[in-house]
């Protein structure tokens, strides 16, 4: 979260930036890894994803431009852009210019980060 | 973050192999699938996860599967292999649908490549995002982060043509 909070900080001033809360990775009903400190079933509703959502950003603040977003119901915008567990996009002109891939077994900003450096003004 | 990106759905390179190529019977993998999910969710391991870490997911997962190979009288190597690719040896859909369903981290994986890729056109969703707010506010993602910036983005000619960086995950 520092280092999404971290580009954000840099890069605020030339993109948008949203947070787009959905589905749990780990929900202690589904796929319990303790690890993750977090005790949140799946959720059943879209106040139960408020909720998970609310118990984040009290735990790790989000940067005031990282506009916090719930998943609809439906989970349309992980249906859509196929992001569950974790996942982060670019788009621009309508157009994806970056979709995060995992690098082996690990998730990191480094091609979001090349990216903005490439493109944005900080 | 954990990885927890082996796609539920992927198969290996062939297809319902023949899995007595390796000495083991398809009632002793599902029974390894099920020694595997009982250790994964029993109380020493989950504490391990939360005495050790974030990092330990990974190298604790790979130990069990390795014990529990070796429980099994198999190779550590073998019996991984077979474990991870467990669904590879089933002998019919219904089988393989079995096998999906023995395995929490089969039938709770979600993760997919989806088929948006560099260069596709980004699609509009149907539906609202909401905001977390007490009413759960229902907003458009593009339009809402677009009328969100433009009083930080004044000095700019509108925020329509700025890039949009979208992170979507869970606290878990």
């Amino acid at each position: 979260m520092n280092d999404m909070n971290a580009l954000v900080e840099r890069y605020h001033g030339s993109a948008l930036f949203a947070f787009v809360y959905i589905l749990e990775a780990h929900a202690v009903d589904e796929w319990p890894v303790r690890c993750t400190n977090a005790d949140l079933r799946q959720h059943k509703s879209l106040s139960d994803r408020a909720d998970a959502a609310k118990r984040l950003v009290a735990e790790y603040p989000l940067h005031p431009m990282l506009h916090l977003l719930l998943d609809n119901e439906a989970n349309e915008f992980n249906t859509t852009y196929a992001s569950w567990p974790f996942r982060y996009w670019v788009v621009q002109d309508g157009v994806v210019r970056v979709k995060m891939m995992p690098e082996g077994d690990k998730v990191t900003l480094t091609a979001l980060q090349d990216w903005c450096a490439a493109n944005l003004s900080s | 973050v954990n990885s927890c990106c082996t796609t539920a759905s992927a198969r290996p390179a062939v297809e319902y192999a023949d899995l007595a190529l390796y000495g083991v019977t398809h009632t002793q993998l599902k029974d390894m699938l099920r020694r595997e999910e009982e250790r994964r969710l029993c109380e020493e391991t989950q504490q391990r996860m939360l005495m050790e870490g974030d990092a330990s997911y990974v190298p604790i997962v790979e130990e069990i599967q390795a014990q529990v190979s070796r429980e099994f009288g198999l190779d550590p190597e073998l019996g991984t292999m077979l474990l991870r690719c467990a669904e590879s040896f089933a002998r019919s859909d219904a089988e393989r649908a079995e096998i999906i369903g023995l395995s929490l981290y089969r039938r709770h994986n979600r993760c997919v490549d989806g088929d948006l890729a560099v260069g596709s056109p980004a699609p509009v969703l149907k539906q609202a995002l909401h905001l977390p707010d007490e009413g759960l506010t229902p907003v458009h993602l593009f339009d809402h982060l677009r009328r969100a910036a433009v009083p930080q983005l004044s000095h700019q000619n509108g925020a329509g043509s700025l890039p949009l960086v979208l992170f979507a995950g869970s606290w878990s």
